[in-house]
């Protein structure tokens, strides 16, 4: 007969309730049916990476008031970013600040946003009104959800904070030739200068715009004009409003600001600078018949062809001064 | 683990049953490791990570002590740069990692200065060898005298197929303490390329990436 003490049974019992893992100072703890697994959790707010947003409500002398953002500094090929208008760079002292303006209503016509703020009790975007838009015709089926969608009353506003960087761009010239040449219309890639000094500029704006570069089709109909910039999203600066927000209000001290970045790392930049353009020589005949009367026919004959040559090269040749990113 | 238990098996097997769960409860007991805490409860062990098991120990991370900079050991193209003539991170003979002296002479007007790393490349541009210097400028030719220019845009084509990458930024404030922004996380490794149709070493662009 095996005998076990019960107070033998109670130290088992006790042991196994104290080698449950709990979750402390920065670790996390997720209990899965093969074991438990046990891993430092670093709040994000420890890692002050390149590039993060620090929003801070400014009160005014007058009592008004505005929303600043400072910027941990991040650089692009070793060198600084200066913030805003001016020429200060992220790592001057005192820490220079970019004062956010104008924003966007996420929560306004057509707007939207992560799927977070929802949570939050962020209002639904508004939608263009149906019935203003048309009339329900007669025994026209009308969706009616069972379970409608939960949406708070809270505003939401956003700003973009992006870097944006100047170069040379490349556009095309086009130009009317003499057809007894051999071209009719002539389409030639030329430089679009830069606008600024100093390249590498964080900016906030209202909503980010992705820059458009141009297509093969635009190289081939002689309608390429480059951006004479490149520009990077490093983050967006979300403000919730306190509920029952009126529409007409700008974000004051009330709001909550969230941030939302996309680069966490410094940047190595570089853009093509090689003008990578040789000029199409039109085919043309020379034989002098006619006094060169048929040589001038012939030519003009040849033009659209030649043409459609030099137009096929600037789509092949690519010609572009775009400039790439990577992380570093 | 366990055999399992069934009504009316004979006390041996639950014995043995017993013993099992004994030691397989004792040997699932939580046990701190380098930069863990435990503190047992009757309901549970609650684990608590220490801030610095938690910060990340990258290369190149700069350690200051006055006028004296440590760099953590990092490597461009797999080659370990050196201070002076001894390897970044120590070696055999003296294991101590050497140290970089600030020198207050490499600073800009506007107070800024690079640590960076400088690679000389072989006649194939790969890289042959790398350093730790400080300057001013990424592109002063003598980073004892500094010029008056901006730093350049792009790692600079030095003469001697040098070039240079900032790991470190260096800010002197009007009270004179400096503060660090570190610029560079991870190791390195370095293309040289040129435009086409040339092999002429002013031409040339240096590229870094992480490894």
């Amino acid at each position: 007969m095996f005998n076990f003490p019960a107070r033998a049974y109670n130290d088992v019992m006790a042991a196994i309730r104290r080698s449950k893992p709990l979750p402390g100072l920065r670790s996390r703890i997720r209990e899965t049916t093969a074991g438990v697994v046990i891993s430092p959790s670093l709040p994000s707010s420890d890692w002050n990476h390149p590039w993060k947003l620090h929003p801070r409500w400014v009160e005014d002398d007058n009592g008004d008031g505005h929303w600043n953002v400072t910027i941990t500094p991040g650089f692009v090929n070793g060198a600084d970013a200066v913030i805003g208008k001016s020429d200060k760079p992220l790592t001057a002292d005192p820490t220079p600040t970019l004062e956010v303006s104008s924003f966007r209503d996420a929560t306004g016509m057509n707007g939207h946003y992560p799927a977070l703020f929802k949570k939050l009790g962020a209002r639904k975007p508004l939608e263009p009104d149906a019935a203003l838009s048309g009339t329900l015709e007669e025994n026209a089926q009308v969706e009616v959800a069972l379970f409608p969608e939960q949406y708070g009353t809270r505003r939401l506003m956003a700003a973009d904070f992006l870097l944006h960087i100047d170069h040379m761009g490349i556009r095309t010239d086009t130009f009317f030739a003499d057809p007894t040449t051999g071209n009719l219309v002539i389409h030639s890639p030329a430089f679009t200068s830069a606008l600024n000094r100093y390249p590498y500029r964080i900016q906030t704006v209202p909503e980010y715009t992705a820059v458009q570069y141009p297509t093969m089709l635009d190289r081939m109909m002689g309608t390429m004009d480059e951006p004479n910039f490149d520009q990077l999203l490093l983050g967006t600066l979300w403000l919730l409003s306190p509920p029952d927000e009126g529409d007409d209000t700008q974000p004051g001290p009330t709001w909550q600001p969230y941030t939302q970045h996309f680069v966490f790392w410094n940047l190595g930049y570089a853009n093509v600078n090689e003008f990578n353009y040789t000029n199409p020589q039109p085919i043309t005949i020379h034989t002098g018949l006619a006094f060169g009367l048929l040589d001038s026919i012939g030519n003009s004959m040849l033009a659209p062809i030649n043409d459609a040559y030099a137009d096929v090269m600037n789509g092949l040749n690519e010609t572009s001064m775009r400039g790439y990113f990577w992380t570093l | 683990m366990f055999d399992d238990v069934h009504p009316g098996d004979p006390i041996p097997k639950l014995a043995a049953f017993w013993n099992n769960l004994k030691a397989s409860v004792a040997a699932r007991r939580l046990l701190p490791g380098v930069g863990v805490r435990l503190r047992e409860m009757p309901f549970g062990t609650i684990i608590n990570f220490d801030a610095d098991a938690a910060a990340w120990d990258h290369p190149w991370r700069i350690a200051i002590n006055g006028k004296e900079a440590t760099l953590r050991r990092g490597l461009v193209d797999g080659i370990e740069p050196k201070i002076g003539d001894r390897l970044m991170s120590g070696d055999k003979k003296n294991p101590d990692p050497p140290k970089l002296t600030i020198a207050s002479s490499r600073f800009t007007k506007d107070g800024q200065s690079l640590i960076c790393v400088e690679i000389e490349c072989d006649e194939r541009w790969n890289t042959k060898s790398a350093k730790l210097v400080q300057v001013a400028r990424l592109n002063d030719a003598n980073p004892d005298s500094p010029g008056d220019g901006t730093t350049p845009l792009l790692p600079p084509a030095l003469s001697g197929r040098k070039t240079r990458y900032p790991l470190v930024q260096l800010r002197q404030k009007e009270s004179g303490d400096i503060t660090v922004c570190q610029i560079a996380y991870f190791n390195l490794r370095h293309v040289a390329l040129f435009p086409s149709g040339t092999t002429e070493e002013k031409r040339v662009r240096h590229f870094f990436f992480p490894d």
